[in-house]
């Protein structure tokens, strides 16, 4: 067992690194399982519990807003691992069960259940949940898009023909209502900034894809904010603040994520905004704890502060690094500064962006295709490249990579397309 | 020895990991298209699982030739 009575002041004295035996990985999605499976990968032939809150096997939650609500595909389709898999890897798996408490110096996990779960290192990888509606809403008819079982109900609720207003000009928000409006549904979407998704992909290319949705129908009322949802069971109308009321059938909150951590208060870990951890994946106050995906505060390339990037590759990237470094010495652990990546897709037409640009970066667009449909454009401050992106043309991701990695001048980043 | 290394081009999304981190073996072509060799060396067995690892359309596959 590691020794935690080394942990003063919230500064982790190292102790002797010896390998643990039991590994208990606390969140079944993305980043919980494959840091499961990568321990495996990597060897380990301990014991590894993977506890879950959710009933079913870990799913990959991009399709959800995406090829799930289109119909695409069946929820099936979303499986990261097979009960098979996972049992010929030797990974326990307790669905349905959710962390409650984390008994640190006991080193085990407490359950809703009541169960424990002792273990020599901790992986907490319980991600983030829809931000909550700050009013009462009519209890059919208003959605959240996170689980598996919202996306499947969303979907069906599509096949009713309803009027979808949508709350939130976010990633989750846009493609919902690309999805709605493909499948030939009205869709309004409400969001309280002027600038819908700028936050994300900066003015130019946010008002690029808001121009791609108007064109397919899509109505935006930016500016303004919800003030009322109505109806008595069922929601029947939305209520902005300058007064207007938007029928509606079928309303979805996309309003950002608050990471899952009440369950770790009362612990030594730093938890605002996030579990603070060091580049090689360990919180920064208990040596036997390590944290992965969402719920994670990494350092980032570019930026002082570690923080939380809830991007799919950064869950992945953290799972491998923290897979290889729990079985290994600090002395022989990787240290990553990710640059993070993140696409969307929106009628078909994918966008993709890499690095993490500040609110202010300008945005310069460096190459457009002949019908001017699609184009690459980069943020920077000062001169320098923070984030670079792909409207529509993935094979011009390679450059973009090594123009935001190198923290390219503009002039450089420009002569890769010249 | 060598290893076979396809890409199921109904899942790939073209995101392009695999291009980032097995370079030698994935590329992009001017036109937008993933270009890869089917066949590679054994010495690329992990850059290749790092790349079936980091696929989010989880397109790769790679085995023995």
């Amino acid at each position: 067992m590691t020794d935690v009575a080394g942990v003063t002041g919230g500064q982790a004295v190292a102790p002797d690194h010896r390998p643990p035996d039991r590994v208990v990985v606390v969140g079944a999605s993305l980043a919980g399982v494959r840091t499961a499976l990568g321990l495996r990968r990597n060897g380990f032939a301990g014991t590894i519990t993977l506890v879950g809150a959710e009933p079913w096997l870990p799913y990959d939650r991009p399709p959800l807003s995406k090829q799930v609500l289109l119909g695409e595909w069946t929820p099936d389709r979303t499986r990261l691992a097979s009960p098979e898999q996972l049992a010929e890897q030797g990974i326990e798996v307790r669905l349905g069960d959710p962390a409650e408490a984390l008994d640190q110096p006991g080193r085990a996990v407490v359950l809703r259940s009541g169960a424990r779960i002792d273990f020599d290192a901790l992986v907490v990888a319980t991600g983030a949940a829809p931000r909550p509606w700050p009013f009462p809403t009519p209890d059919t008819g208003v959605y959240d898009l996170r689980r598996l079982d919202d996306a499947t109900a969303i979907r069906d609720a599509f096949d009713t023909a309803p009027r979808v207003v949508v709350v939130g000009a976010g990633f989750i928000g846009t493609e919902l209502a690309s999805a709605a409006a493909r499948r030939g549904l009205p869709v309004t979407v409400v969001e309280p900034r002027p600038d819908p998704l700028a936050a994300q992909l900066g003015t130019l290319a946010g008002t690029a894809l808001l121009d791609l949705h108007r064109r397919h129908g899509v109505r935006f009322h930016t500016g303004r904010a919800v003030r009322a949802v109505h109806g008595a069971d069922r929601v029947t109308t939305v209520e902005l603040d300058d007064g207007t009321l938007l029928d509606a059938d079928l309303v979805v909150v996309g309003i950002g994520v608050l990471p899952n951590t009440g369950w770790l208060r009362g612990s030594s870990l730093e938890l605002t905004d996030g579990v603070r951890c060091d580049g090689t994946g360990v919180t920064s106050t208990d040596p036997a704890v390590w944290a992965v995906g969402d719920v994670a505060r990494w350092p980032v390339a570019g930026h002082v502060e570690p923080r939380r990037v809830e991007h799919w590759t950064s869950a992945v990237e953290q799972a491998g690094v923290v897979a290889y470094n729990l079985l290994r010495p600090p002395a022989d652990r990787r240290v990553t500064a990710q640059t993070p990546y993140v696409w969307t897709d929106h009628y078909g037409l994918k966008v993709q962006l890499v690095g993490l640009a500040g609110p202010d970066d300008e945005s310069t667009v460096l190459h457009r295709s002949p019908d001017g449909e699609r184009f690459v454009a980069v943020r920077h401050a000062g001169g320098r490249v923070s984030a670079a992106l792909a409207f529509g043309m993935p094979e011009t991701l390679p450059k973009l990579r090594t123009a935001v990695r190198s923290g390219a001048t503009l002039a450089e980043a420009t002569a890769l397309f010249g | 020895m060598s290893l076979r290394v396809a890409v199921d081009r109904a899942h790939c999304e073209l995101h392009g990991q695999c291009v980032e981190r097995v370079p030698s073996v994935f590329r992009f072509t001017d036109d937008g298209d993933l270009d890869h060799l089917t066949e590679a060396d054994d010495d690329l067995a992990d850059d290749l699982s790092d790349a079936q690892f980091l696929c989010p359309a989880q397109a790769i596959e790679v085995g023995p030739a």
